[in-house]
């Protein structure tokens, strides 16, 4: 079992694998950038370890998803270094899902997407509550003093605004992995370890 | 006196675990320590004046956040208490309590984080993680990761200003900004994906195996230092989840 894990991970982060983590995690990082100039106002900050997830593997996710957080800690949002449970969930649950031919079907990517969002607020509400009171510097945190305001109690302020954002996210993070992949040539994805997530019986 | 880099990553998250358990009036008296030792200590001296310049930016974002939490908090979340009236607007001292001890604590903790990273170059700090036991695989993936980030903008931009010249919808409603969300995202996936072939073909060519520590000198008294820190605070911790 140990040993077909180190296989998978050696697998998942050699040749091309290695370099598209590195390009992941910058994404995750510098996604923002973006969506601040369009003024889309969702996070989008696990498209990268999304990316990793379906083209590579879970494994290579987990880490990508890690690095980013670790990295987005040094670069000015410390809180995030606190949240490498949801990350390692998201990069695990989306390769998992990815092997099941989800990531072939738009239907499906939306139903994943919905899961991933409700499986990332159920675990980032206990850390955003116990170790920040709700506040992480991010834009959401209006929601969670809005829900305080209500008379709810801090976890339950946090799962709230978790709820209503997370599966927004992840569907538009997990419909956009879905259309870049789809465009790609074969060629191209037969490179990388899950070629056939996106590829089927052709990769 | 001059700390080496593992004493001073070790000293840094020190801090930033004792934001979790010190009252606020500790950790705002650390906070200012730590921008003082930004400025005065040689240890912490900072990698560059643009990263100095950053740091103090950054530091007064921290307070305006601080204040900003303090002032939200103490408006909106009423406690047993009766609200005392500041500036003609009803202030609930339980929220106020909440608001401080929040808001110390994160300008505690991000700024003791900080402190590390402004004095301390990436290549460096990847070198620690090495000496600290961490694959060297994920060190070349960190390592892989600041030369994107330090191209990724300027290739964003360039993208972002074709598609734009090309017509593509900047403004507009959600849908619209989504759909060119993807024009811009597209051509950056597709190229790093190309460019992460060549460079996965590069690295197994040069035989790349990520097993093999680089050899490089190292500072035993230091890392006895940076223990001996790490496992003081985290006795610290212990007691206080104890008591």
């Amino acid at each position: 079992m140990i040993q077909s894990i180190k296989e998978r991970i050696r697998r998942e982060t050699s040749g091309p694998s290695l370099p598209l983590i590195g390009f992941s995690v910058a994404l995750n990082l510098t996604v923002g950038q973006i969506t601040g100039v369009l003024k889309i106002p969702v996070y989008l900050d696990s498209l990268g370890t999304v990316l990793t997830a379906v083209v590579s593997g879970p494994w290579a996710a987990v880490i990508a998803g890690c690095l980013s957080n670790l990295l987005a800690a040094a670069l000015g949002n410390p809180t995030m270094m606190f949240f490498l449970p949801p990350m390692i969930a998201i990069g695990i649950f989306t390769g998992l899902v990815a092997r099941a031919g989800w990531f072939r079907r738009s239907h499906l990517c939306v139903l994943g997407g919905v899961l991933q969002g409700l499986l990332a607020a159920l675990l980032s509400a206990p850390i955003s509550a116990h170790l920040f009171a709700g506040t992480t510097m991010g834009g959401a945190d209006f929601l969670v003093v809005y829900f305080r305001s209500r008379d709810y109690s801090i976890f339950e302020s946090v799962l709230f605004q978790g709820l209503l954002m997370d599966p927004v996210d992840k569907v538009i993070t997990y419909l956009l992995v879905f259309s870049l992949l789809r465009g790609l040539p074969e060629r191209l994805m037969n490179r990388f370890p899950g070629a056939a997530n996106v590829l089927g019986g052709k990769g | 006196m001059r700390f080496g880099t593992a004493s001073k990553f070790a000293l840094s998250a020190t801090l930033a675990l004792l934001a979790f358990f010190l009252p606020w009036q500790a950790s705002l008296v650390l906070f200012l320590c730590v921008v003082i030792l930004e400025i005065f200590s040689d240890t912490y001296k900072p990698i560059s004046a643009p990263a100095h310049k950053a740091f103090l930016r950054f530091l007064a974002y921290l307070v305006s956040l601080g204040l900003f939490m303090v002032f939200i908090n103490g408006l909106l979340i009423e406690g047993d208490d009766d609200a005392c009236i500041i500036l003609g607007l009803s202030f609930y001292p339980d929220g106020l309590a909440f608001g401080l001890n929040v808001a110390c604590r994160l300008m505690l903790l991000s700024s003791a984080i900080l402190l590390f990273f402004v004095s301390t170059p990436i290549k460096i700090f990847a070198d620690l993680l090495g000496y600290f036991g961490l694959p060297q695989k994920i060190i070349s993936i960190i390592l892989l990761t600041t030369f994107y980030l330090e191209q990724l903008p300027a290739r964003i931009r360039q993208i972002f200003w074709s598609q734009e010249a090309r017509g593509a919808p900047i403004k507009g409603n959600f849908i619209l900004r989504i759909r060119s969300f993807f024009s811009i995202l597209s051509p950056l996936v597709l190229s790093s994906l190309v460019e992460s072939v060549n460079r996965g073909m590069a690295l197994e060519l040069r035989g790349f195996r990520g097993q093999v520590p680089p050899s490089r000198p190292r500072d035993v008294r230091d890392f006895r230092l940076a223990y001996l820190i790490l496992s003081t605070s985290f006795v610290l911790l212990l007691w206080q989840v104890w008591k």
